[in-house]
């Protein structure tokens, strides 16, 4: 994926996301009577202007795509004429200012929710909750899980994909509850876990309790070669056998992959069947760092067919009603998951190294594009989940920041005084830059490597 | 002696100094003449900040012995350290100093301005080490983008300059100056491209993105000067004012430019 094509989708998916927060606060303000001065698109200088509605507000495109503002009249910010001042913000009742500003938030948890419901009426193709053989001493090995069992439940919730299985063991582990696993054959066992390692999320977090994808056994026949992979320079081809690897027979492609692994930037004789004819040649594979690891890959992969893949995927899909139901109740958890890990790095449970920023989001933008639009739409409606929940925070200058202030007029009967909210924008002001350093450093670091 | 005179014989002087070193000098002694150049830069930026003069020496001596006991100290660990102050800077420059600008911070607290010289001049050391070692080409070809830029601006600027860049931060700057630079860095791609075998497009963006950095390292120095009422940060250099207003466009371009580099040799 190209430096470009990832900006463009980058692009594509911030306006979305922007344009969808900013219209809830504009449909709020309307409806509240406030009059919309301003709807940009971006900050700083105008690049495209052009005013219609009701109002004559002005629909603008900003030169710095990093968000965007609805600037309604307001009488702290500017002379408002008489005949109009019934109309500007700051008289709107304390209600009516909350219902405003809320509405951003809400209105990414609505795209959210319309997004999932489309997918789950589309149907999306998922792993099987399937487990493959636990490696011998972990949690899953001792409980008497084997290879082939589908968990179908983790602490009662359903699973019905594998993403379900590891985001369920990954909440629960977090917050270091017992597991009890129901399977499909009607058992139900429960996994001895030490608490979850949290210092890095991204890493495999299911491997230490022995839950491993099922991973039927391939025949070790390549089928695709990356163009100058090592398996491309050394002369294999599509359709060749691999019979033995430094003299060890190889019967299935994991054998195959697991003495590939164990020599990186070391010789390797393959012995090879290629239409009918025995031939031997010598692969180096590449060293490729991997979670800390310095291993070998050698380009190539294998031909699964059809059936296999059938046994592996499934399909969720639902009707139209419970579809709906699903897309809220996935927007709440990912809304609580989210808000459930932003705590714990507060609390130093889970490590600053999980905050990720625009160029992560940027990158995860172009790599789920280029796989196609449901996955896209699938991220698009996650990040559209982190933004309610990010713009919900309790930090002055964010719309949450904002609702504290309303909850604080309903409580004291005056509007918290200008000097206050002085304060509290440099407090927020602080604390925006100081997470928005991390989050850029995090990103630069996974670019540049530390 | 004709202030243009003045300027260009330090200018000479400067490149008879700096030129030499930057080709023939073992790495130990690169090492020591950059970290007396980030000292007195240190010294300016701490006046700049209306540090009292004997703290703004101890500040000065204190960043110089830093930056050269730090490789030592760290020994095996110095590069990943010095990859986290390239990060350091990039934050700082990608963020902190945009913001800082448009909202036209004053931000004077010693304390915040203590650290904000070291996020400005130790990654600007530590990037001067990491070009120097991938070898003088290396160093001398970043560097000169900066060079070509400031040139180009100004002659651009002199001739065409009518659109003022930021009025309120420094009157001198003008988008012609801009659109100069960007012409002459453009060209400088095309020569590089041809030189180092690197597709066009994209040493056209680097080279653009390096000079937009340039530009905000300038304007930083620039509105930290107008903040503290002094013209020039320094009077070491006779004709150009003090070390700071020289390294300015440096402290920005050099430190990311040594990130960019770090990326590529880690995705080749």
């Amino acid at each position: 994926m190209s430096v470009l094509t990832t900006i463009l989708w980058f692009l594509i998916a911030i306006g979305t996301l922007v344009v969808v927060h900013e219209f809830g606060h504009y449909l709020a303000a309307r409806l509240a009577g406030v009059k919309v001065l301003r709807f940009s698109v971006g900050f700083g200088k105008p690049l495209l202007s052009r005013r219609f509605g009701r109002d004559r507000t002005e629909w603008v495109l900003s030169a710095l795509p990093f968000g965007g503002y609805v600037k309604m009249l307001d009488e702290r910010e500017g002379e408002v004429p008489a005949a109009e001042a019934h109309r500007s913000f700051n008289r709107a009742t304390v209600w009516r200012r909350f219902g405003i500003v809320a509405a951003g938030p809400i209105a990414n948890f609505l795209l959210a929710i319309v997004f999932y419901w489309a997918l789950f009426l589309h149907g999306l193709p998922a792993m099987k909750p399937m487990i493959g053989e636990p490696p011998a001493g972990t949690p899953a090995a001792q409980a008497g899980l084997a290879a082939g069992d589908e968990i179908r439940r983790v602490n009662g919730n359903e699973t019905q994909s594998f993403q379900d299985l590891r985001l369920n063991l990954l909440r629960a582990g977090v917050a270091g509850d017992a597991l009890v696993l129901e399977l499909a054959n009607g058992h139900s066992v429960r996994l001895d876990a030490a608490p979850m390692q949290t210092e890095n999320l991204e890493q495999d977090v299911l491997r230490p309790l022995g839950i491993v994808h099922y991973d039927p056994e391939i025949e070790p026949v390549i089928d695709k070669v990356v163009p100058d992979g090592a398996a491309a320079r050394a002369g294999l081809r599509a359709g060749d056998r691999v019979i033995a690897a430094n003299g060890t027979s190889m019967a299935n492609w994991q054998d195959l992959v697991r003495s590939v692994r164990q020599h990186p930037a070391k010789p390797l004789r393959i012995e090879y069947e290629r239409q009918g004819q025995r031939g031997v040649l010598t692969v180096v594979p590449d060293a490729v760092e991997e979670a800390g690891e310095r291993v070998g890959k050698i380009g190539a992969g294998p031909k699964i067919d059809e059936s296999t893949l059938a046994m592996l995927m499934t399909e969720v899909r639902y009707g139209p009603i419970d579809a709906l139901w699903r897309g809220a109740v996935k927007t709440w958890d990912m809304s609580l998951f989210t808000l459930e890990m932003m705590g714990r790095m507060v609390m130093g449970q889970v490590s600053w190294k999980n905050l990720s920023g625009p160029l992560t989001i940027a990158d995860y933008a172009g790599q789920s594009a280029a796989l196609g639009w449901i996955s896209f739409v699938g991220f698009l409606a996650l990040v559209s989940v982190s933004l309610g929940v990010l713009n919900l925070l309790p930090i002055p200058l964010l719309d949450g920041g904002h609702l504290m202030y309303y909850v604080a007029e309903v409580f004291t009967g005056r509007p918290v005084s200008e000097r206050t909210m002085e304060i509290g924008s440099r407090i927020g002001m602080i604390l925006l830059l100081l997470l928005m350093s991390f989050a850029l450093f995090n990103d630069l670091q996974r670019l540049i490597g530390g | 002696m004709t202030p243009l005179f003045r300027r260009v014989l330090t200018a000479a002087l400067l490149l008879a100094v700096f030129v030499p070193a930057v080709l023939w000098a073992p790495a130990w002694l690169w090492a020591i003449l950059m970290a007396g150049l980030i000292g007195m830069a240190a010294y300016e930026w701490a006046r700049l900040s209306r540090f009292p003069p004997l703290s703004a020496r101890a500040y000065a001596v204190l960043l110089t012995l830093c930056a050269l006991a730090l490789p030592q100290v760290l020994g095996a660990d110095w590069p990943g350290y010095q990859t986290a102050l390239i990060l350091l800077a990039a934050v700082f420059w990608l963020l902190v100093a945009p913001l800082w600008l448009l909202g036209r911070w004053h931000a004077a607290h010693p304390f915040v301005r203590a650290v904000v010289g070291v996020a400005v001049l130790l990654p600007t050391w530590a990037a001067l080490l990491y070009l120097h070692a991938r070898g003088p080409g290396v160093l001398l070809g970043v560097m000169a983008i900066v060079w070509i830029a400031d040139t180009a601006a100004y002659f651009a600027g002199r001739h065409f300059g009518r659109h003022k860049l930021a009025p309120v931060i420094s009157p001198g700057k003008t988008w012609e100056g801009v659109a100069g630079a960007l012409v002459a860095v453009a060209l400088y791609a095309a020569v590089l491209s041809a030189v180092v075998g690197m597709p066009l497009l994209s040493l056209l963006i680097m080279v653009s993105g390096l000079l937009y950095l340039s530009v905000l390292g300038d304007l930083f120095e620039s509105w930290i000067k107008r903040l503290s009422g002094m013209k020039d940060s320094g009077n070491m250099l006779p004709g150009h004012g003090g070390v700071l207003d020289r390294i300015d466009a440096l402290t920005s371009t050099l430190p990311i430019a040594t990130g960019l580099l770090m990326w590529l040799e880690r995705s080749a």
